[in-house]
């Protein structure tokens, strides 16, 4: 073969291989929203006492992933042991698996969500989201790390500082628990011209219906169900024991990205921390520290937290307090350097309407964003100066 | 009045794929997305468009391959996003799925280190499967000068991905690759076959 047919072939399976790239499902609803709005111009910008989306996308992007993993994580956690065996086969390769992969598909409020995600023993996993966001797990050290390629932005996050119901778990443990519950048969059904058989585990009244085909016996597809008995979430193309590298899952940030660091429990499922989040767990730490705002949102939440560990399982409506607080935290942390974010609450009292108690500047605009002890926001032109905290913080 | 809302529901997925294809991820197809509307709002504003899909197909065509510039120019290994659409396919081995990622990224990079006259003639040629005489009329050129920009990409994508086949093929044998290899359970010794 001479070097010009050579080169000839490469590039005819180049073109090839780039006219088969499976595009996702798309465009996304929301990136319509975003392009109909920059076709119709920009909208009036709102002022005081008005809630706004950040416009900051890619940022939130990254929280929008690792609130996805907070999902998957939530899911899977209410997995749990169960009793006998019903279908040795599947229960074998799933006890004995170091690694499961699969494609996760979940749908809220009508917007589909696809995520890839690897499990490893022990206590590790991987979601790729659809946003190209990475976002690994190590439930050992209890560490999250979110890194958005592109932008160069990783967020850590440290869930040491969760709440006790919130104990890490081996997630491919939970799966080989649910597996021993007993199993009721589905029957068969065909999709995507694949025959399947269908099992269904229940426990607590959820249930996961694991289909598996017939041929090879192992496990292609998993359905997650809730309470109402609808799909939570639908694992695709379930792989078992697929070569994982340790390197996969490393939660330690790439030295030239841009790192955020949060000590906050990211425990909120299915949404993404916004500016009202931000307002909602300012207000709710000030009202659990005597009406006045904290030093740092997480001090109320490591208060809270240190309570219940005292005095046992935290109640509802500590656990939802501590998930508005975890939300403003992850907002907080999610702030990018050059926005100028800085927090001065510490001291201000709850429905001050003059003390600015945070600020930061929007990338793509030139006034600051400034929140004031009435949770009051306005746009400001100067950047506010903090005052000095005169109140002592309760204890 | 354009009415947009109409023209996205009717041609947004068209718009998604073709970005998608050369970008091949989220972040920089969604860019794309918005870059294509806006000119071709710029487009709507100067004549009267008869034509959408022609005119949303080269304006896509053209902003990717921007876009693509852009990112070859400042790329590091990290600024490539594993996207679950190249992700997701278990219909293709391991293998497989490796080298068609490999050889796109290496035409990706190829087109970008063409002159934009050309590498825009190259995808419609090949991707979009125009006439020379219908490329001549989208990039406002003669028929014969639409041929001779192809045929000058063409060789000089050749050249460029030969270039690139030496270390391409070194990387490939060292990891045992071929179309029917079955990943054994368990093994930790080949962890590349998953995609970054």
């Amino acid at each position: 073969m001479d070097d010009d047919h050579t080169s000839s072939v490469t590039l005819d399976a180049a073109i090839d291989a780039m006219r088969d790239i499976p595009a996702p499902d798309g465009p996304p609803p929301e990136l319509v929203q975003r392009t109909l709005h920059r076709l119709r111009g920009p909208a009036p910008v709102p002022m005081r006492n008005n809630w706004r989306m950040s416009p900051n996308w890619k940022i939130l992007a990254v929280a929008a992933s690792v609130l996805f993993c907070a999902a998957v994580i939530a899911i899977l956690l209410t997995w749990g042991p169960g009793a006998n065996t019903s279908y040795a086969q599947i229960q074998h390769e799933i006890e004995t698996a170091q690694s499961v992969t699969f494609t996760a598909i979940t749908e809220e409020k009508g917007v589909r969500h696809v995520s890839r995600v690897m499990l490893k023993q022990p206590g590790l996993m991987r979601v790729e989201s659809a946003d190209g966001i990475v976002t690994t797990t190590n439930f050992e050290s209890g560490k999250i790390l979110a890194i958005y390629p592109t932008a160069k932005k990783a967020l850590a996050i440290d869930l040491n500082n969760r709440p006790g119901f919130m104990t890490p778990r081996n997630f491919l443990d939970e799966l080989k628990k649910v597996i021993a519950t007993n199993a009721a048969p589905l029957g068969r059904k065909k999709e995507n011209g694949q025959t399947l058989q269908g099992f269904r585990f229940t426990r607590d009244g959820n249930s996961q219906d694991i289909w598996i085909d017939p041929a090879t016996k192992s496990p292609v597809r998993i359905d997650v169900r809730g309470p109402n008995n609808t799909v939570v979430m639908s694992w695709t193309d379930v792989a078992f024991n697929k070569p994982l590298a340790d390197a996969l899952f490393t939660t330690t940030a790439p030295s030239d990205y841009a790192l955020s660091q949060s000590e906050a429990a990211v425990t909120v499922i299915g949404k993404w921390p916004t500016e009202k989040n931000l307002l909602t767990g300012l207000e709710l730490a000030a009202r659990h520290n005597n009406n006045i705002f904290p030093g740092k949102l997480d001090d109320v939440s490591a208060r809270l937290i240190k309570q219940s560990k005292a005095t046992g399982p935290p109640t509802p409506q500590i656990i939802e307090v501590m998930q508005n607080i975890g939300l403003a935290a992850a907002f907080e942390s999610m702030m990018p350097p050059d926005s100028g974010y800085e927090y001065a609450g510490q001291g201000v009292q709850l429905g001050d309407s003059q003390t600015p108690i945070c600020w930061w500047r929007p990338q793509d605009k030139r006034t600051w964003t400034v929140i004031y002890g009435d949770l009051s926001m306005a746009d400001e032109a100067v950047r506010p100066k903090a005052r000095p905290a005169t109140n002592p913080q309760p204890q | 009045m354009t009415d947009w809302e109409a023209i996205l529901a009717e041609h947004g997925r068209l718009v998604w794929q073709k970005a998608w294809r050369l970008l091949g991820n989220h972040a920089d197809t969604s860019d794309c997305f918005q870059d294509v509307f806006v000119s071709a709002m710029e487009c709507a504003k100067r004549q009267e468009v008869r034509n959408w899909p022609a005119l949303l197909r080269t304006l896509t065509n053209a902003r990717a391959l921007d876009r693509l510039r852009s990112r070859i120019r400042r790329r590091d290994h990290f600024d490539e996003p594993a996207d679950i659409g190249t992700l997701a396919s278990e219909e293709r081995s391991p293998a497989q799925r490796a080298e068609s990622n490999e050889l796109t990224d290496h035409l990706r990079e190829a087109l970008s280190q063409l002159p934009a006259q050309q590498s825009e003639a190259f995808c419609l040629r090949f991707f979009e499967g125009m006439s020379y005489a219908e490329i001549a009329v989208e990039l406002h050129i003669t028929s014969n000068a639409a041929g001779v920009l192809i045929h000058r990409a063409r060789g000089k994508l050749q050249s460029l991905l030969v270039n690139d086949a030496s270390s391409y093929d070194a990387r490939f044998r060292g990891l045992h690759f071929d179309s029917t290899s079955v990943v054994p359970p368990h093994s930790e010794a080949r962890p590349d076959i998953i995609p970054l």
